[in-house]
């Protein structure tokens, strides 16, 4: 802190000569004055170093003793001062960046959106944009309450949400509806095999069971019955719950066009940039402006501002234009199909078989794969 | 001492007032580092390995390497460096 202080007001170092110059210390001591790191140079030569604004002072204390002052060196103070006047453009120009800076962190220019499920980005900050919440939104003005209420109301999926701003980056938590979790319900339900299958494994939380492990199902068969007997009191009927794991031999057939047009990329693309400030947009001369139809176009935005602390409103756009042709390529079903089945079972692939025949510019593709899934579906109401 | 010193300091002891109120140097050492002088009468030389302070009564001398004046003021200096010794001249 001092030695910011005496930047700004500026530090002398002195010298002083006289036949016993410990006088001036004592002289000084009793004028209040302050002497910095006093050191003795010889037998007469005393040095130390003084605020500018007590060198007056100071003269005055060593013309009293009969001693000679001399100023060996200034810093900061006047000579700051001096400096800083002959580069007076450079200082407006500085102060007109951090005025810059100031202002524009008091409006939003960067938006992060936390905890989509179902919504995408872009809903929730359409959704923002219309409650009045845009790049450029002077952030102080947003009342975060009236804008969750408007929110809500506008997205019924959303259960909450807030915007947090820091600097001129907003983030927008939201949270979703989820589903509540079913309760199990009244009156009599059984389970039935949705597929075919051979029994590996029952677990049976209600009802009582119909098949053993190793027993082979039919699609529709009862597999947990919802109606309980027992020997001391008349049967019961309830709501029967468990899971049924099965071995299963799903095949799925596809059939497609042997030969498909697809992409191929060409190595020619170009780039081209352009600067956004605020919702402005200026590009560059060599902007080749609209777009090939047989371009794919990759936007890449370059915010100007430190990641995670704060943003500015300009960024850099760089735009790569690649070319692509279109080409003839051999279909491959497989993948897809895998991928398929991944998808709509509720268990695990043990093995898979894939077959293919082409026929008539026609491909014929026959999977065939060994699971084992959870084939148990509730059916109301009960037999 | 000078003459009237005596009778004022024993005066002080019998009222249990510490000597110190009578502008005697009270010397405070805190390490090897840095001594606090308080009821001091001026420096009477000032030097990288010795420091001789008036006081009421004859001078003292600090002695050590690299002395050098922190703080001083008309009652009180602070001085700081390695200190061997503390001296009582008169």
């Amino acid at each position: 802190m001092r030695e910011w202080k005496d930047l700004l007001f500026g530090l002398a170092e002195l010298e002083y000569g006289s036949a016993e110059p410990e006088q001036l210390l004592n002289r000084a001591a009793g004028m209040g004055l302050r002497l910095r790191r006093p050191r003795r140079v010889d037998r007469v030569t005393l040095r130390f170093f003084l605020p500018e604004d007590q060198l007056d002072r100071i003269r005055e204390a060593a013309a009293r003793g009969g001693g000679e002052l001399r100023i060996l060196s200034r810093r900061g103070g006047s000579r700051l001062r001096g400096l800083l006047r002959r580069r007076i453009g450079l200082l407006v120009c500085l102060a007109a960046a951090l005025s810059l800076f100031w202002g524009s962190s008091l409006f939003l220019w960067d938006f992060r959106v936390l905890g989509c499920e179902t919504l995408t980005k872009g809903q929730v900050l359409r959704a923002l944009s219309d409650c009045g919440v845009d790049q450029g939104c002077f952030w102080p003005g947003v009342d975060v309450d009236l804008l969750r209420s408007r929110m809500l109301l506008k997205l019924p999926e959303l259960k909450w949400m807030t915007l947090r701003c820091t600097g001129s980056r907003a983030t927008v938590l939201v949270v979703e509806r989820g589903e509540t979790p079913g309760l199990p319900g009244e009156g009599r339900a059984d389970l039935v095999a949705g597929k075919s299958g051979q029994i590996a494994s029952l677990s049976v939380l209600r009802g009582r069971e119909q098949v053993s492990p190793g027993q082979m199902v039919t699609k529709g068969e009862l597999l947990v019955s919802g109606r309980v007997e027992s020997i001391t009191a008349p049967p019961r009927e309830v709501y029967a719950l468990g899971s049924v794991w099965a071995e299963t031999w799903p095949e799925l057939i596809a059939v497609c066009p042997a030969q498909q047009r697809g992409k191929e990329t060409v190595r020619a693309h170009n780039v081209s940039f352009a600067l956004k400030i605020g919702k402005n947009r200026w590009n560059f001369p060599l902007y080749t402006g609209n777009t090939l139809d047989e371009c794919d176009t990759i936007v890449h935005e370059y915010k100007l501002g430190v990641e995670g602390l704060f943003s500015l409103p300009v960024s850099l756009i760089r735009e790569d234009r690649i070319r692509w042709e279109e080409s003839v390529v051999s279909a491959d079903l497989r993948g897809e199909m895998e991928a398929h089945l991944k998808e709509h079972l509720e268990g695990r692939v043990l093995s898979c078989d894939c077959s293919a025949g082409e026929r008539d510019g026609l491909l014929f593709v026959a999977l065939r794969a060994h699971c084992l899934e959870d084939i148990a579906v509730t059916v109301t109401g009960g037999a | 001492m000078k003459r009237g010193d005596r009778p004022a300091l024993e005066l002080a002891e019998r009222l249990c007032l510490p000597a110190e109120a009578l502008g005697q140097l009270r010397l405070t050492l805190v390490g090897k580092s840095r001594l606090l002088a308080e009821n001091h009468r001026g420096i009477l030389d000032y030097g990288d390995s010795c420091i001789r302070l008036a006081a009421v009564g004859g001078s003292v001398s600090i002695l050590g390497a690299g002395l050098g004046l922190e703080a001083m003021n008309r009652r009180e200096l602070l001085i700081t460096g390695q200190i061997r010794s503390v001296e009582w001249d008169g």
